[in-house]
């Protein structure tokens, strides 16, 4: 990684961290606001998948897929954008499903680790526990605002310290001739 | 390509090259272990994560796919598996984002393969068969990348198998499922690929993952439309190219053992393999998967030598290494794999920087810099200052 790219990666981390506490503040703004990033994020995914159409799939055989795809996520993107309320359900679903697929994956990872004997899978098996038991929370208190923009914070707060900790590492390989 | 190929049919070429017995066995061991030495067995040995040479599964399901993560997964599949063909391959109106995971692709007879053997030249049995596990893949993985790539590695609907019927083939359509569990069918044609994913870097397009395990198979024979090739059909003919793979390994290997002076690119020792060609060929075409492709290259292995062929058992040499001292874990078995392992993926990792293509990460030369960044190496620059050998 370039010292360039390190920099952007710990100003990102520390403006999703600021972002999320800012969100945990104001609760209740905080339902509002995480509901217009997702659809923000919907619509600069459309975006991206147009630029990937055009600097990639293009090339491909059966590539004019992705331009479709590009047309109807944007159209979608822009489409929640413009709607004034989103149903919580949405977010809930969201996030069900997000810490429910992370936890399952870490927890099978665990299993596999264990098989051969490697020490890392207590660490795989409490993070995929942590994960279920908060896509369990998300269902439980499903009807409470609050809690559902606070674990959404939790994962924008873990992503963001996975970047600036990402960042510190020593990626580059030595080569000796 | 499978234990038959990088355990016993490897053992085979050594000893046509001139290996002793031992030694093909230390060759072939370490062919074979480049398909099992992934970060969580490194974890489990406390040896240095980065010499890993493969991912399992779970790891590739739970990695990364931010550029860091990207890097660490390419660095391992381009340097053991998909050895890129021409990093500076050309194609017309194509930008850099695109030629970057273009040049990644595999296929035999590179340059990077001429560095591979020459990197394993004067040092340990143990990068011998590092170098021919990658030579290996070389044509069991052509035409597909070491890096995940929806453009790239994709495949579509247009998939078939050429199978042989009476004294003719018929050509059938290939079925793919992507349940990890179920056994491939081959009288079926019913084969286990990965998911179908629109996202450029899902780990699901990583090399010949949506081909399923056909590569792997020395008997199959398949055309298909490879997503980077514009609507060009290919045909895969396994039962040929593994024998020239087996034909390359050996010249390979005399070249390693000292019997030849140069390695160069599209040369095969035919004349040291003719006795044995029908026979060879015979255990290339035959459907079967594991344990009877093995079964032949044992049987085949043990006429040669006169001698048993231990099976691979993973286990072998792992109390040694961790029973080692520190100053002396460099010189076991598994010591000298994992730095042949790390001299490997350092130097492919080099040639992918030098080419302007970051994919494999950061390169730094240590002659012009001294040591910096990953410090998993320094065991690396050690030796090499010692004089041993990685």
């Amino acid at each position: 990684m370039s010292s360039g790219q390190r920099i952007k990666n710990i100003l990102i981390g520390i403006a999703i961290i600021l972002g999320a506490l800012i969100l945990i503040a104001f609760p209740e703004e905080g339902i509002i606001l995480t509901a217009s990033i997702l659809s923000i994020s919907l619509f600069i995914y459309g975006i991206k998948t147009l630029i990937y159409y055009v600097t990639m799939a293009r090339h491909m055989v059966g590539g004019r897929i992705m331009l479709y795809l590009a047309v109807v996520v944007l159209d979608l993107g822009m489409f929640t954008m413009m709607l004034t309320n989103i149903p919580k359900i949405y977010i809930v679903l969201y996030l069900v499903v997000v810490y429910a697929f992370a936890g399952v994956v870490s927890i099978l990872r665990a299993l596999e680790a264990k098989r051969y004997q490697a020490p890392m899978w207590k660490l795989s098996l409490i993070s995929g526990i942590i994960n279920v038991v908060i896509a369990i929370l998300c269902i439980i208190f499903m009807r409470s605002t609050n809690m559902i923009v606070y674990l959404y914070c939790a994962g924008l707060i873990y992503s963001a310290i996975v970047r600036i900790v990402t960042a510190f590492r020593e990626t580059a390989i030595v080569y000796i001739q | 390509m499978q234990r038959d190929f990088h355990y016993y049919a490897t053992y085979c070429a050594a000893y046509l090259a001139g290996y002793s017995h031992e030694e093909c066995l230390s060759i072939c061991y370490s062919a074979q272990f480049v398909d099992w030495c992934s970060v969580t067995l490194l974890s489990k040995l406390k040896a240095p994560l980065s010499a890993a040479t493969t991912q399992l599964q779970l790891e590739m399901m739970d990695a990364r796919v931010d550029r860091v993560g990207l890097q660490d997964i390419t660095r391992i599949w381009a340097s053991f598996h998909f050895l890129p063909y021409d990093l500076y391959a050309t194609r017309k109106r194509c930008g850099k984002k695109y030629l970057d995971k273009y040049r990644l692709i595999c296929k035999p007879n590179g340059d990077l393969l001429v560095d591979t053997v020459e990197l394993a030249k004067g040092k340990s049995l143990q990068a011998v068969g590092v170098a021919m596990h990658v030579l290996a893949d070389t044509w069991a993985h052509s035409y597909f990348a070491g890096t995940p790539s929806f453009a790239i590695n994709n495949t579509n609907y247009h998939f078939y198998e050429i199978v042989p019927d009476g004294d003719r083939f018929i050509e059938r359509k290939v079925k793919f499922i992507h349940n990890p569990g179920t056994p491939d069918d081959f009288e079926n044609s019913v084969y286990v690929n990965s998911l179908y994913q629109t996202s450029e870097n899902t780990i699901m397009n990583l090399g010949h993952g949506r081909a399923g395990h056909l590569p792997d198979y020395s008997f199959m024979r398949y055309k298909y439309l490879p997503a980077w090739a514009d609507y060009q059909e290919i045909l895969k003919d396994n039962p040929k190219e593994y024998f020239s793979a087996f034909c390359q390994m050996v010249y390979a290997l005399r070249y390693l053992h000292g019997d030849i002076q140069t390695f160069e690119k599209d040369t095969y020792d035919s004349e040291k393999v003719a006795p044995y060609e029908a026979r060879i060929k015979a255990i290339l075409i035959k459907r079967q998967g594991e344990p009877g492709a093995s079964k032949d290259w044992k049987a085949l292995g043990e006429e040669l030598s006169g001698c048993t062929i231990d099976d691979f058992d993973i286990e072998r040499y792992q109390d040694e290494y961790t029973g080692a001292e520190k100053e002396q874990k460099d010189s076991t078995f598994l010591g000298k794999f994992i730095l042949a392992a790390l001299s490997q993926k350092s130097m492919v990792t080099n040639r992918i920087f030098k080419s302007g293509n970051k994919l494999a990460g950061y390169s730094i030369e240590y002659k012009k810099k001294g040591f910096r960044g990953n410090r998993d190496f320094k065991g690396l620059v050690d030796q090499t200052k010692g004089g041993g050998k990685a």
